[in-house]
């Protein structure tokens, strides 16, 4: 079960891939980063504004990536450590990372919190 | 148990106040995260998937009540209300804020604890036999030497910086090694000579991670007082050969490897004799001065009314007698035990514990077991004096909290990283795996027998997966987690590598492999014989076998 708002990522017997990138989606980039002051991850949404919601997350085409990144490392101090880019699918209206460590990053831990 | 002294106090409390300025200057935009990571690192704080993690020292593995309260303190008032313990006796928070480390780092030096040595290309923590001081078997406490190498290598100007970090681990221990040793840059085993001197046996170039390999000896004996400066010696010659321009070749191990062993004696043998008489050779009553911390506690006689009362529950509840028989080994001293606290219960995340059951166990230890807790490698806890006689009302407590499960060393006893789940170097997830597995297998577990299974999530094998009976490295192809299947390992005093039995295995298809590695090994094994034994014995062929024939 996830610690956080969002969607579980999937139960080890139920491997995640099967649920990424449905046909009809497309591959977009976003900017991800942890939170300076408390290390969340976090999302760059635009305007030197950051969201800890994949869902609020700027995402463009991967040619306009290199821009989104670098309007994301704009500012001093810069509130997020090491800003890079992920790519993301949007299909069905949602936003959803590709790849299993983003989604982990996204949605927490897939083995609840402790004991 | 250890008590600071004036000095360690002032220090402690200086490095807080110098750390307290460093988050502050980072958090101002003063400092670069390149320049304020390895300042961070040096504290034990590292940045992961989901939020900060510190990790603690726990020197040694030994708590006390004290400690493991605060500990209790930190997940909860910092944290979300657990730690997870570690393979090398240390504690990690997962759940951290930058901002709020220099409070944590004060009230952690309030009852002697730090990050110090728990990150970065030092000399890290030192590691020890949890049952030191203990243990029947026992030559001689190995803690006042983990202490006596703390006090050398903690800030050490020479060594900060090595090629890469450096893992030391103590057992006095005659016969067994419950300390992994023989898997560390340098072990150290207590040994009596012919003349009945006790000294060390010195090994080094062990450890796991992308290339592992078993320590080899460097030195057969070396007397107690030429302790430090042999040490030196050996970090002298790795500091200055060690590879550091390939991160990858840059443990002593590698070095061993290149030199040989032969070679690699004479270039410390050959610093060691140009030291000639070292400032740093111990004084008998130095020694002893160390030692006397580390005095065995005022034990009450043994009483025939606590062995009645034991033999009583012991058959009113058949659960306890299973638990007494799995986790509860004997004490050196007459009337007391020493029992395994299970932080494995089937399904559950290894090595995690809540806020409460740290408070109970200090409880326990403060009420019951003069005052210490221990911390193994395996990722479990152990209450090392306890009166035989309060053994039945200790594990009705333990099982209360969910800490009373007899299975310490079987199957589902089973050591996992944090793996991808919180850890940004891993490349799948560990945690996962060894629930599903450990659940499967806890009805199996007393038909089983001794089983260990140790999962990592990545190559550097912090699950130490290397050494397991069966050991499990998750692996990622093409963006999906498949899980690479070693036998054969093991981390005790006969240490061995795991072999690769084949393929790498789907997520899905990991229990049922394990399930069919065993089924071989419980068909073929012959009485007292462990799951290595088998494998050693049989060969890998029948293995290979089960896990991958069509027919």
């Amino acid at each position: 079960m996830s610690l956080d708002s969002g969607t579980d990522p999937g139960a080890l017997a139920s491997p995640p891939s099967g649920e990424l990138a449905p046909a009809s989606s497309v591959i977009r980039r976003a900017v991800t980063g942890n939170r300076l002051r408390d290390g969340r991850p976090v999302y760059f949404v635009g305007s030197s504004r950051w969201s800890e919601a994949i869902e609020e997350a700027a995402h463009v085409a991967p040619n306009a990536a290199e821009r989104l990144l670098a309007e994301a490392q704009h500012g001093r101090p810069h509130p997020v450590v090491a800003p890079y880019l992920i790519d993301v699918t949007f299909g069905e209206g949602r936003l959803r990372p590709v790849g299993l460590r983003e989604r982990i990053r996204a949605f927490g831990p897939t083995v609840g919190a402790g004991p | 148990m250890y008590r600071y002294d004036e000095f360690d106090r002032r220090f402690l409390e200086a490095r807080v106040a110098q750390y307290r300025d460093q988050v502050r200057r980072r958090l101002a935009g003063e400092l670069s995260e390149d320049e304020f990571r390895p300042l961070r690192l040096m504290n034990g704080l590292y940045l992961q998937l989901h939020a900060y993690m510190l990790r603690i020292a726990v020197p040694y593995g030994t708590l006390s009540p004290a400690k493991l309260r605060m500990l209790a303190k930190i997940a909860r008032r910092y944290d979300r209300s657990y730690g997870h313990f570690t393979t090398r006796q240390n504690i990690q928070f997962n759940w951290i804020k930058l901002e709020e480390t220099p409070d944590i780092l004060a009230e952690l030096a309030t009852v002697e604890m730090h990050g110090i040595q728990t990150s970065g290309n030092c000399i890290r923590n030192v590691t020890a036999d949890p049952l030191a001081g203990v243990a029947e078997d026992e030559i001689e406490d190995p803690r006042p030497y983990c202490e006596i190498i703390r006090q050398w290598s903690t800030l050490h100007p020479e060594f900060s910086f090595l090629p890469r970090k450096f893992k030391i681990a103590v057992s006095g221990a005659a016969s067994v090694d419950r300390a992994a040793v023989r898997v560390h840059d340098i072990g150290l085993y207590l040994r009596r000579n012919e003349a009945g001197e006790v000294g060390f046996e010195v090994l080094v170039g062990g450890g796991l991670g992308r290339t592992p390999m078993i320590a080899k000896t460097l030195r057969a004996f070396l007397p107690k007082r030429q302790l430090l400066p042999y040490l030196e010696a050996t970090l002298r010659v790795y500091n200055e050969f060690g590879r550091r321009d390939n991160l990858f070749k840059s443990r002593i191990k590698i070095l061993v490897q290149s030199l040989g062993i032969e070679k690699m004696r004479e270039a410390v043998e050959a610093e060691f004799a140009a030291m000639g008489e070292s400032p740093l050779e111990l004084p008998a009553a130095t020694i002893a001065a160390i030692a006397a911390h580390f005095a065995p506690p005022a034990y009450a006689p043994a009483g025939a009314a606590d062995e009645a009362m034991l033999a009583l529950a012991r058959a009113g509840d058949p659960e306890f007698g299973r638990w007494l028989d799995r986790n509860v080994v004997t004490h050196r001293a007459p009337g007391y035990a020493i029992a395994t606290v299970s932080l494995k219960p089937p399904g559950k995340p290894p090595g995690d514990v809540t806020a409460e059951q740290m408070e109970l166990l200090a409880d326990l230890a403060e009420s019951f077991g003069l005052g210490e807790i221990r911390v193994t490698h395996e990722q479990n806890l152990v209450l090392p004096h306890l009166r035989r006689g309060d053994l039945p009302e200790v594990w009705r407590q333990l099982k209360a909290a969910d800490l009373g499960h007899a299975n310490a060393g079987l199957a589902s006893d089973i050591i996992a990283c944090p793996g991808l789940d919180y850890c940004s170097l891993a490349n799948a997830r560990s945690i996962p795996v060894a629930q599903q597995l450990s659940e499967h297998l806890a009805a199996r577990d007393h038909e089983i027998g001794e089983l260990r299974i140790k999962i990592s999530g990545c190559i550097n094998a912090c699950g130490h997966h290397h050494v397991g009976h069966i050991g499990i490295l998750g692996v990622d192809k093409n963006g999906e987690e498949f899980y690479q299947i070693t036998i054969g390992g093991s981390a005790d005093e006969n240490a061995a590598l795991g072999a690769i039995v084949g393929p790498a295995v789907a997520a899905d298809a990991v229990t049922g492999a394990v399930d069919k590695l065993i089924d071989v090994y419980l068909h073929a094994r012959r009485a007292g014989e462990r799951f290595p034994e088998t494998y050693r014995r049989i060969g890998a062929a029948p293995f290979k076998e089960a896990l991958y024939a069509t027919h």
